[in-house]
């Protein structure tokens, strides 16, 4: 198993061995990123296979179109922590408006990584738009601030013509065949190659969609 | 099937320009000027009164590269706004818009309209339909327009040309990446050259889009590898050629035969991967493997081969024609042959999104995908 990129045969195995991983009390508040996923295979091709869980995120501000513009392009990173408030135990807050989210990690054969897919909806069930979607917790709020959004994607700063891909854009669901979202895998390989150098990490099959997991929430938070 | 429209017949094609060879230039050629012949009605229930429901149909005479966002400009002048009455026309919401085929087939905003058209064609088996089961039985293409409740799960959010470009761009560079392993060819275009590929679809203009993308897309010129059966693949191509593909237009061009060496770099079998998506019938799922120009012994990966490697049931052997094939396939809306070599469909037969589109149909009246049961 590559430290950078994998297989189709070795993401079914990853995605098996990340299933089957025991999570103990202790540890289900920190992670709580890789609960509730379940295997998703398609009908006809069983080679073709994701992961698949629903998720409630809260819608965390107001309708505030007017104050986009200077908002969008204030780079902001330094309050990146103020986000870990906002994801504390919601328990007791205010019922609040939830979007329901579907996330799936399929598979590239293009990038040969795991991709982060999702789609999400209102409670009337009708799909919310990439505003929508930006004025709940999916994101992390740092990612929120920083990113230039179009109506069909992100990008994140610096990024112009010239930079490959949008951080965030809309495509084909590798098994389910209709348009989701999805994160851009182009800058996977070189962060998990990097992260997999741990000498016992490559040897591990789950720790691959740990990592993956672990690099995906720096964008999004999954702890939701 | 395509039609092809005369004005460019090879013969009178200035096809010199780029430096590609005569072949390779006539099947870009040929794959640019096919064109799917569309009728277009608006749903009657969604009519608002005092539409004139005199006026049924558009007709139009869609390119096989284009998309449907790039004709609803056309779409609404010419039928929408004759049929709808002036308090309609102002409550028209473009983006509401959505189309249907025959069968309540969603038509996907960033599937280019070739591509939709093949994907139907051989979703819907012959079988299945009592009338006829002709080639011709699905001209024109009839899609339904609806003016509202699109539904918006199925499609992408929108059916702006913005999102169809967006769309377009990222399968172009994902095709870049395929082949060379990185996306140096489409970024490291000029933004005026990176904007023309578009703009080369949305005009339907093939000297302005082949000007960019021969920058990227690799030429059929035999490099190191020599042709396997001793003539080209393209003038095989050239030659063999099915009888379900257009008439009128037999093999008699002179093949491609230059065998320049000086290109091997930007050569159709130097490719790491050649940028191919299987189309399975009946909503089943999309198939993309990474599919190698060349195969283990070094010769060219053919199409039957693949065919037969990623969909064994429906495909028994490599030979695509043989009896005991339960499907066949389809590239730009014609049949090509077995020995086909993905490398050359690579560069001869993409889209212009860069890929090679594979639809697969059942034949006869078989039908269900439990056939194929991977």
């Amino acid at each position: 198993m590559s430290s950078s990129h994998l297989t189709r045969d070795e993401f079914a195995a990853a995605c098996n061995a990340f299933l089957q991983r025991p999570i103990s009390n202790d540890e289900t508040s920190a992670l709580r990123g890789h609960l509730g996923w379940t295997l998703l295979t398609s009908p006809t091709v069983s080679s073709l296979r994701c992961l698949a869980r629903t998720v409630n995120v809260r819608v965390i501000r107001e309708d505030d179109t007017e104050s986009d513009e200077a908002s969008l392009n204030d780079l902001d990173v330094e309050e990146e922590d103020i986000d870990d408030a906002t994801a504390a135990p919601i328990s007791d807050q205010t019922p609040t408006t939830f979007v329901t989210v579907q996330q799936y990690i399929a598979y590239s054969p293009t990038f040969a990584v795991p991709v982060f897919y999702f789609s999400s909806h209102d409670a009337n069930g009708a799909p919310t738009s990439l505003e929508a979607i930006l004025r709940t917790n999916l994101f992390k709020q740092h990612v929120t601030r920083s990113v230039t959004r179009t109506a069909h994607s992100l990008s994140l700063p610096g990024e112009d013509a010239g930079a490959p891909f949008p951080l965030l854009s809309q495509g084909d669901h590798p098994v389910l065949g209709r348009p989701c979202w999805f994160l851009h895998p182009c800058g996977i390989p070189t962060a998990m190659a990097e992260l997999m150098e741990e000498p016992d990490m490559s040897t591990h099959s789950a720790a691959w969609i740990d990592t993956w997991l672990a690099l995906i929430s720096t964008v999004i938070d999954l702890r939701t | 099937m395509a039609t092809y429209s005369p004005k460019h017949a090879p013969g009178s094609s200035p096809q010199t320009a780029y430096t590609t060879p005569a072949s390779t230039a006539l099947f870009r050629r040929l794959v640019w000027e096919g064109t799917v012949p569309i009728e277009i009605r608006i749903d009657g229930k969604e009519l608002p009164a005092g539409s004139d429901r005199a006026l049924e149909s558009y007709y139009v005479q869609a390119p096989r590269v284009g998309y449907l966002p790039l004709l609803i400009p056309d779409i609404k002048r010419h039928l929408a706004e004759l049929v709808l009455d002036d308090s309609g026309v102002r409550f028209l919401k473009e983006e509401d818009w959505w189309f249907e085929a025959e069968g309540g087939v969603l038509m996907k905003w960033h599937w280019p309209v070739g591509l939709l058209y093949d994907h139907y064609t051989t979703s819907v088996s012959p079988g299945a339909s009592s009338s006829s089961s002709s080639t011709t039985h699905w001209l024109p293409f009839r899609l339904t327009l609806h003016l509202a409740a699109p539904p918006t799960d199925k499609l992408l959010l929108s059916p702006s040309i913005e999102a169809c470009k967006q769309a377009f761009m990222g399968q172009l560079k994902e095709a870049d990446f395929l082949r060379w392993g990185s996306t140096k060819r489409v970024t490291g275009l000029r933004k005026p050259e990176h904007d023309g590929l578009w703009d080369g679809v949305r005009d339907h203009n093939f000297d302005d889009y082949w000007r960019v993308a021969s920058k990227i897309t690799p030429t059929t010129t035999p490099s190191s590898v020599p042709p396997v059966s001793g003539a080209p693949p393209s003038s095989q191509s050239v030659l063999y050629r099915p009888a379900s593909t257009e008439p009128g237009h037999t093999g008699t061009i002179s093949a491609g035969t230059a065998q320049q060496t000086n290109n091997a770099v930007d050569g159709a079998y130097s490719v790491r991967n050649v940028p191919v998506k299987i189309y399975l019938p009946d909503g089943g799922p999309v198939i993309q493997e990474p599919i190698s120009a060349l195969d283990e012994t070094g010769r060219p990966t053919t199409l039957g081969a693949i065919l037969h490697k990623f969909l064994p049931l429906l495909f028994p052997s490599a030979s695509l024609e043989s009896p005991s094939s339960l499907a066949y396939a389809i590239v730009q809306g014609i049949l090509p042959p077995s020995d086909t070599e993905m490398a050359w469909l690579g560069a001869c037969m993409a889209g212009a999104d860069g890929w090679v589109n594979v639809c697969v149909g059942l034949r006869g009246a078989t039908t269900g995908l439990g056939l194929i049961g991977l």
